[in-house]
Formats: C-alpha cells, sequence, structure tokens
C-alpha cells in the first residue's frame, strides 16, 4: 500500500512532521502521512498512512489505513487496513479488507462485517 | 531528503485544537485552536489560521486571525489578510496585505527611550 499511495504533486497532502503533534480533531480530503503524534479524531476522506516512527492515538475514519508506525485507538476504512511489518496497533478495526504482515503487533478486535450501510451494528 | 522534516495541513484538511511542534508547519488548509512551534509557521496563499500562535516565526500569505507572538520575524505577505494581535520584534508588512488589529513590536523600549530623552 506504501506503493499505492504515490506522492503525486497534484494530490494534495497533510504531514504531520516527526517533530510534531496534533491533538484535536483533524478533518478532511487530503492524503494524510502521519510520522509525528495525532491524539483525538481523524475523520478523513482519503488514505492515511502512519509512517514509522509516527503515533497515531484516535478515532480513526479514513478510506484506506496503512499503518508502519503505531495506533492506538479504533479505525474504521471503508476500503482497507494495512498493518505492515514492524507495526504496532492496539484497538479495534473495522474494515472490509484487512492485510496484517509478519512481523506485525496487532491487539484488538476485527470487524469485517462492513455492510454498506453506515449502522451494521454486530458487536 | 528535507521532505521529510516539517510538515503540511493540505488544503482540504482542517484541524481543530493543537498543534505543537519543532519543525516548520506550512498550512494550506485551516487550523482552529492554539500553535506552539519552536519554528516558523507558514500560511500559505487559500490557507486559514485562527488561532492563539506562539512561534519563532509567521509567515502569511493567506489568512491569519488571532493572536501570534512570535520570537523572530513575522511577514505579512502581499496578498494577505490578517487581523488580531501580533506580538514579535520584527514585523513587515508588504504593500497589498491587509491587516486590521495591533501589532506589538519588542524593540528595546527602555534603550528606545533613553535615546529619546
Amino acid at each position: 500500500m506504501l506503493d499505492s499511495m504515490p506522492r503525486r504533486r497534484e494530490m494534495a497532502e497533510t504531514v504531520i512532521g516527526p517533530r510534531t503533534k496534533v491533538q484535536g480533531a483533524l478533518e478532511g480530503a487530503d492524503r494524510l502521512v502521519v510520522r509525528g503524534l495525532v491524539k483525538g479524531t481523524v475523520s478523513v476522506d482519503g488514505p492515511v498512512l502512519v509512517a514509522p516512527g509516527g503515533t497515531l492515538e484516535a478515532e480513526v475514519a479514513a478510506v484506506e489505513v496503512a499503518i508502519a508506525g503505531a495506533v492506538v485507538g479504533r479505525v474504521t476504512a471503508r476500503g482497507r487496513v494495512e498493518i505492515l511489518p514492524a507495526a504496532r496497533m492496539v484497538g479495534d478495526v473495522r474494515t472490509p479488507r484487512i492485510l496484517i504482515s509478519d512481523g506485525a503487533v496487532f491487539r484488538g478486535k476485527v470487524d469485517m462485517d462492513f455492510a454498506d450501510g453506515e449502522g451494521a451494528t454486530h458487536g | 531528503m528535507s521532505d521529510e522534516a516539517g510538515g503540511v495541513i493540505g488544503k482540504e484538511t482542517t484541524i481543530r485544537g493543537e498543534v505543537i511542534g519543532r519543525e516548520d508547519l506550512r498550512v494550506e488548509g485551516r487550523i482552529e485552536g492554539t500553535v506552539r512551534l519552536e519554528a516558523e509557521l507558514i500560511v500559505e496563499e487559500g490557507g486559514t489560521v485562527a488561532a492563539e500562535v506562539e512561534s519563532a516565526a509567521l509567515t502569511v500569505a493567506g489568512s491569519f486571525d488571532g493572536k501570534a507572538t512570535c520570537s523572530d520575524l513575522v511577514t505579512l505577505r502581499q496578498g494577505s489578510h490578517a487581523t488580531g494581535t501580533i506580538t514579535a520584534p520584527q514585523v513587515v508588512i508588504e504593500d497589498g496585505a491587509v491587516f486590521d488589529g495591533t501589532l506589538e513590536m519588542d524593540v528595546g523600549l527602555d534603550a528606545a527611550a533613553q535615546g529619546n530623552g
């Protein structure tokens, strides 16, 4: 997924740098790259990448989420979630597709019963 | 490589809350709340910061509303729009920038007073 999210200049991007911390609500339609720390809620109509060294402590809603850093919280992705090698994730994931790489650490619940309505409240 | 350093808030992104950092931050989108940077905050054309800002430097090409306290230079570029209070030792307002508010330039008042007296 790292490769499938090309760094095209025309695609607007939000980057939270490695020496930056955001606390609060982040919402938007740009690709989001977290190299630093984001705490709170993240709602992105696009892909989210938690880069190596990046930490997301948040309730996350996005199209796709790729985790190479650390995530603590709840992740909802209507596309897919990819937990890459060396990633650490604690929390629940709700998505129709999930990939967990060899070496990744994950603790939490996975809900792939992702009906196309919003309120598929199983579990 | 320098791409790895610093951050950017994209055009379609809004942050409500607190941003704390030790690297430059470019805002093409929107930040509401508090920003504390030991570096430069750059509000790009089309970007909006409505916040209480403490930073080393501030450059506004878009729009700023709030209170900015900077230890170095504040620049309001041509076409920018700023309201509020700006406190800094050095402030540059370019021709074509709009500023409605209070400027507090901390330029060693004591020395200036002595020079005048």
